[in-house]
């Protein structure tokens, strides 16, 4: 599904120095697979999120999304790619604070081409399954911290994306949203969404069924998370 | 669509600067406005004056001084019945011809001053002589001339021939030049001398050059007066109409390119949350431009109408000109339209190129 072949991304910080964030990353993630990449504050796990998902390209090494080469593409069509296959979650939400909930849900299936009616209809048919839909005409300022990941989680999915990416997507939640968000991941995984998750959570980790430890920009360990124990 | 719809609701999430700029817009189209319709009710104001002059033209027995230039009256009762209409008859395909260029504001003795010109012959007798000028009395004497006396006009030396009465308008401190000899050729209507009333738009600029009379016989005289002050007065203002466009355009330019500045300093969270989903760099660009355009366009509409309101304020005969300036309207939206665009474009295109990873990993 998406893979991840010898890449390395490399950083000059603001007093000049280099970083290199990724160091020949190879990772392959499979159709369906809940992936927690996680490790310690500045490993790169990160950049490996936003080179998976076609934001930010890798200095060398080549990302595939199925069977498309991610960095041979021009932005616009990469762009593209964002739009239709790949959904994004972040730790602060990075919601529009002046569109309302469901038209925040809406606005990529918009810009993915489909009609503001047809798009909002999306939306609410998404918040339904999220439990939002009384919140929908909300704002997110209105909304508690909780709601407010599970309105980006809506966004993230709401153009059926093949693969979701989260970074930190329980960072600022407290235990209890924390766990509720956790089931919600599950629950999407249950229904075949390929989820790799960047986290210091170790809670979060267990539920994946591969946890891969990144330490200064190198994966150190692969090693199959709680799901997969269970399955197995 | 989406775009431009996700832009225009993200600009009235910020209204406080988005009434800001639209405020400096429209004050400086406002105030170009203002003096191109205060200009422009001007000019239609000297064009009533000068239809409502008088007749086109005016008839004379042969031989008439150049004291007639100063009586007053339309047609002589000593000319033939029926000479007016003959007259007209006869030269009438060529008096547009004749309303053009006959007065100028040229240097006499080095100043910049109102000159007409006369034929200078009426029937055989002489009024004005190739090489002699008639000076109204207000230049005559600030010039400190008396009939015979040299005075220079345009580089060459005239005899002042005649210094005209008073009338107590802008004759006064005219003078009067013979046409070239060439221009003249036999009156077509004997004895009579005809005179034109030549319109405002008799250009105060560009006349030296070429002064060509197609109609034999014919003295032109411009009786105008006051209005013709009020006409150079009008040239000044002209000039100084595109300087105040321009100034307007780079005030309107700078103020939104610092809007859109802020603005794309402010959004770069928004503008990386948009990479994440899916937007194009031009789609990044293109929201920041529409941004702008429409604060442009906003100022626009807002300083035509506050232009307007001042402009009849100010000048009361300015309110016919307001209407029909509607084109106007629609050139000052889209210009502050366009400038709008313009001050995008550098930063909406440096946003788009900007790396997201850092606002979209803030906390």
């Amino acid at each position: 599904m998406i893979v991840a072949d010898h890449i390395t991304k490399t950083f000059t910080t603001d007093d000049g120095s280099t970083v290199r964030a990724l160091d020949e990353v190879t990772l392959s993630v499979d159709e369906g697979e809940f992936v927690a990449v996680v490790g310690p504050s500045g490993s790169g796990k990160s950049s490996l999120l936003f080179a998976l998902g076609g934001i930010s390209g890798p200095d060398s090494g080549k990302v595939h999304l199925g069977a498309t080469d991610v960095y041979s593409l021009g932005p616009s069509r990469r762009a593209a790619l964002r739009r239709t296959e790949v959904g994004f979650v972040f730790q602060t939400f990075n919601l529009v604070p002046w569109l309302d909930v469901v038209d925040n849900v809406a606005f990529p299936a918009m810009l993915a081409g489909r009609s503001r009616r047809e798009a909002r209809s999306l939306a609410h048919g998404m918040l339904e399954k999220l439990g939002m839909v009384a919140r929908a005409r909300h704002y997110p300022a209105q909304l508690s911290v909780g709601e407010r990941q599970r309105v980006g989680i809506g966004r993230a999915l709401v153009n059926r994306p093949k693969v979701l990416l989260a970074d930190e997507p329980t960072g600022s939640l407290d235990s209890a949203n924390g766990t509720q968000f956790l089931d919600l991941l599950s629950e999407f995984n249950g229904q075949g969404q390929t989820i790799v998750v960047v986290t210091h959570s170790a809670a979060l980790a267990e539920r994946a069924h591969r946890i891969v430890s990144i330490v200064a920009g190198r994966v150190t360990d692969d090693r199959p998370g709680r799901l997969r124990r269970l399955a197995s | 669509m989406t775009i431009m719809w996700f832009a225009l609701r993200e600009l009235l999430s910020r209204r406080g600067r988005a009434y800001g700029a639209v405020l400096v817009v429209a004050s400086a189209v406002a105030l170009s406005v203002t003096v191109e319709l205060v200009s422009r009710a001007r000019e239609a104001a000297i064009a009533i004056q000068f239809d409502a002059v008088g007749p086109a033209l005016r008839i004379l027995p042969a031989g008439a001084s150049p004291q007639s230039i100063v009586q007053e009256g339309t047609t002589s009762p000593a000319l033939p019945p029926g000479t007016v209409e003959a007259v007209r008859r006869t030269a009438g395909p060529a008096l547009a011809a004749l309303e053009q260029r006959r007065v100028a504001w040229l240097p006499v003795a080095g100043r910049r001053n109102l000159v007409m010109w006369v034929e200078p012959t009426s029937g055989g007798d002489a009024v004005l002589l190739a090489g002699e000028v008639a000076l109204g009395p207000v230049l005559a004497s600030s010039l400190g001339v008396q009939p015979g006396q040299m005075v220079e006009i345009l580089g060459e030396p005239y005899r002042v021939a005649t210094i005209l009465p008073s009338r107590a308008d802008a004759d006064d401190t005219a003078a009067f030049l013979p046409t070239a000899p060439r221009t003249r050729v036999e009156a077509q209507v004997q004895p009579t001398e005809l005179r034109l009333f030549l319109r405002p738009d008799a250009s105060i600029s560009s006349v030296a050059s070429a002064i060509e009379i197609s109609v034999a016989g014919i003295s032109v005289l411009r009786p105008d007066r006051g209005a013709v002050v009020e006409s150079e007065a009008q040239d000044a203002l002209a000039s100084h109409r595109h300087l105040i466009w321009w100034v307007t355009g780079i005030v309107s330019l700078l103020c939104l390119a610092v809007a859109s500045h802020l603005d794309a300093q402010e959004r770069r969270r928004e503008v990386a949350m948009l990479v994440a989903i899916g937007a194009a760099g031009y789609d990044i660009t293109l929201a920041g431009v529409v941004r702008s355009a429409a604060l442009g366009a906003a100022g626009g509409v807002v300083g035509f109408a506050l232009g307007a309101l001042a402009t009849l304020a100010l000048d009361a005969r300015a309110a016919s000109s307001v209407l029909p300036a509607l084109p106007l309207a629609a050139s000052a939206i889209a210009a502050a339209t366009l400038v709008g665009i313009a001050a995008a474009l550098p930063t909406g295109a440096a946003a788009a190129l900007r790396d997201p990873v850092a606002e979209l990993q803030d906390v």
